[in-house]
């Protein structure tokens, strides 16, 4: 019985280990200190326009297809890849939200978030470099 | 020029300008389609666009989308569709307004918005949007406005877990059909109000629009037809994991009491048959004169020969006159049938199924019907059954094929329409099948 404790408390580190970290990151200027995660639930669906300094977010995004866009949005809303996409298409072609900027990897978002007062993204926790703010962060 | 073309080039020129310091963004869809019908070789369907050769008129649809920060608050959206109508591309701004963004939980838009009718109304031409290879015309083609030129005040927040978004608007529409002939007809709504309220509950959606609109009808110019009425719309969507399900119900109701100006539609009537009796009076001379031409042919003689030609040119001149005067006489009888007939309790409804199968492979069907008030007037009563498979290609590029089942009921001519414009009797369908296959894209 003990080596079957062992045997699962071992599985169950392991699978954490295999886990991902993913950094919520801002630009340096950003006053906020943390986000939560209901909040970047509705930045990452457009519900949330602005920061509570009143800068006008700037959203970046993996493009359609990366694993990591893919686990993102099912962590933070729920919902799968194909129907996030369908849900800002109808966004974007009702006219009722910009949509995230999409970028090629880690590298353009740290960028884009570095250049952008309102920038917010994610990428891993191991990527993330001075010029950025980390505000939260999520396992995937 | 054209108001609306004045605003669209007002509006490119002002984010374009030099020095406005403005990015547009610009991002689009595609969709190439075709459709054909099998009913016997008398009838089209929805208004004469769809037949039994295949067509890419209506499905086949380019469009632009364009939006720039004009100041921190204020937005500039515009969509431009350009589609296929039967031989012509039509070119439209589908939609082009102002956002003022008050808050996150309020914003306010000013011009051309797109109409949020039903729940699929306001991105209804975007294929890659939806599940359907065609959005059900039961529900999404009874009543024809698209866009109205006004202002709307958007109000949305959560509530628990519930996201909650409500839209107010009003303002005006005018449609006006293109027509090559002398007789034009259309639709003029002086006063719009429309309200429309959004829930969302994890995978549950909910959706609920009321529309107050002053309806007149246009014959060349001529109000054949005025009405006061509400569309009201209900409609659910679930999803449970690989299953999607989807219905809407719809009713217009109307006030019976607002009269019509059937005297209007009468004079087009009456003037539009005397024009076509006096074309088929001259094709018959036309005729005539060419058959007497032929007899006289004679190789060796110019004159002959001229004589001829003359008479063979002012036949098919006779011909297209007569196909121009039927088709003029064709809209104003329409016209005149409209301005008795009744929408009172018109109403449609839809159920969709869909199920995904591996990843990327949605088949569905959709059941669907529409019940109109006697007498039927430009639709009747018809009920459908669709099978439809929708496969994503990529995550920009999607197929779909559907085919569907049309059955117009209780002698209605349900979405059909006699081929032959100048005809007034009942379209004789029993049934017919509606194939359509479309690829659709976002870029």
């Amino acid at each position: 019985m003990k080596r079957l404790l062992l045997i699962i408390a071992f599985l169950t580190l392991s699978l954490e280990a295999l886990s991902e970290e993913l950094a919520v990151i801002v630009n340096k200027s950003n006053p906020i200190k943390s986000i939560s995660k209901g909040d970047l639930k509705k930045i990452y669906l457009g519900k949330m326009k602005r920061f509570g300094s009143g800068t006008k977010i700037k959203i970046a995004d993996y493009k359609k297809g990366k694993k990591l866009r893919k686990k993102f949005y099912k962590k933070i809303a729920g919902r799968s890849e194909k129907d996030i996409n369908n849900y800002w298409y109808r966004l974007v072609f009702t006219g009722k939200s910009v949509p995230p900027v999409p970028l090629d990897g880690h590298d353009s978002i740290l960028e884009f978030v570095a250049e952008n007062d309102g920038g917010i993204g994610y990428i891993p926790k191991d990527k993330v470099s001075g010029d950025v703010k980390s505000v939260l962060i999520i396992k995937i | 020029m054209d108001f609306r073309k004045l605003v669209f080039i007002t509006c490119l020129s002002q984010i374009a300008a030099p020095g406005a310091g403005q990015e547009i963004d610009i991002k689009g869809f595609y969709s190439i389609g075709a459709a054909w019908l099998e009913s016997g070789d008398k009838e089209f369907y929805y208004e004469l666009d769809y037949d039994d050769k295949v067509n890419f008129s209506r499905l086949t649809k380019l469009g632009l989308n364009l939006n720039s920060s004009i100041t921190d608050r204020v937005t500039f959206y515009g969509q431009i569709l350009a589609q296929q109508f039967n031989d012509d591309a039509v070119l439209r701004a589908d939609w082009m307004f102002l956002t003022y963004e008050y808050s996150d939980q309020i914003n306010i838009r000013l011009g051309k918005i797109k109409s949020n009718a039903w729940y699929a109304s306001d991105y209804i031409d975007v294929g890659k949007a939806y599940l359907w290879a065609t959005p059900p015309e039961e529900v999404y083609q009874i009543f024809p406005l698209k866009s109205y030129n006004g202002a709307s005040i958007n109000y949305q927040t959560e509530i628990g877990e519930v996201s909650a978004s409500l839209e107010i608007g009003a303002g005006k529409f005018l449609l006006m059909i293109p027509s090559a002939g002398t007789v034009s007809n259309g639709l003029r709504a002086p006063q719009v109000a429309t309200m429309n309220l959004n829930l969302e509950y994890k995978n549950y959606t909910l959706k609920f629009t009321y529309f107050d609109v002053e309806i007149q009808n246009l014959l060349n110019n001529q109000v054949i037809a005025n009405s006061e009425s509400t569309i009201t719309s209900i409609a659910f969507q679930a999803k449970y994991d690989r299953l999607t399900i989807l219905t809407e119900y719809a009713v217009i109701n109307s006030d019976p009491e607002k009269p019509s100006k059937i005297e209007n539609a009468q004079a087009e009537f009456n003037r539009t048959l005397k024009d076509m009796n006096a074309a088929s009076e001259n094709l018959r001379l036309a005729r005539e004169e060419e058959a007497q031409a032929e007899a006289a042919l004679s190789p060796n003689d110019q004159d002959s020969v001229d004589t001829y030609y003359r008479a063979v040119a002012n036949r098919k001149d006779a011909e297209e006159t007569m196909t121009a005067a039927q088709r003029d006489f064709g809209i104003a009888a329409a016209g005149r049938k409209f301005a008795v007939s009744k929408i009172d309790g018109m109403n449609a409804a839809y159920l969709t199924l869909g199920y995904r199968i591996f990843e990327n492979t949605t088949p569905y069907i959709t059941a669907a019907r529409l019940e109109t008030p006697d007498p039927p007037g430009y639709l009747g009563d018809q009920r459908s059954l669709a099978i439809g498979i929708t496969h994503d290609i990529n995550f920009n590029l999607d197929i779909k094929f559907e085919a569907k089942a049309i059955e117009p009921l209780h002698g209605d001519p349900g979405f059909f329409r006699p081929r032959d414009f100048s005809n007034q009797d009942p379209p004789d369908v029993d049934r017919a099948m509606k194939y359509t296959i479309v690829l659709n894209s976002i870029f």
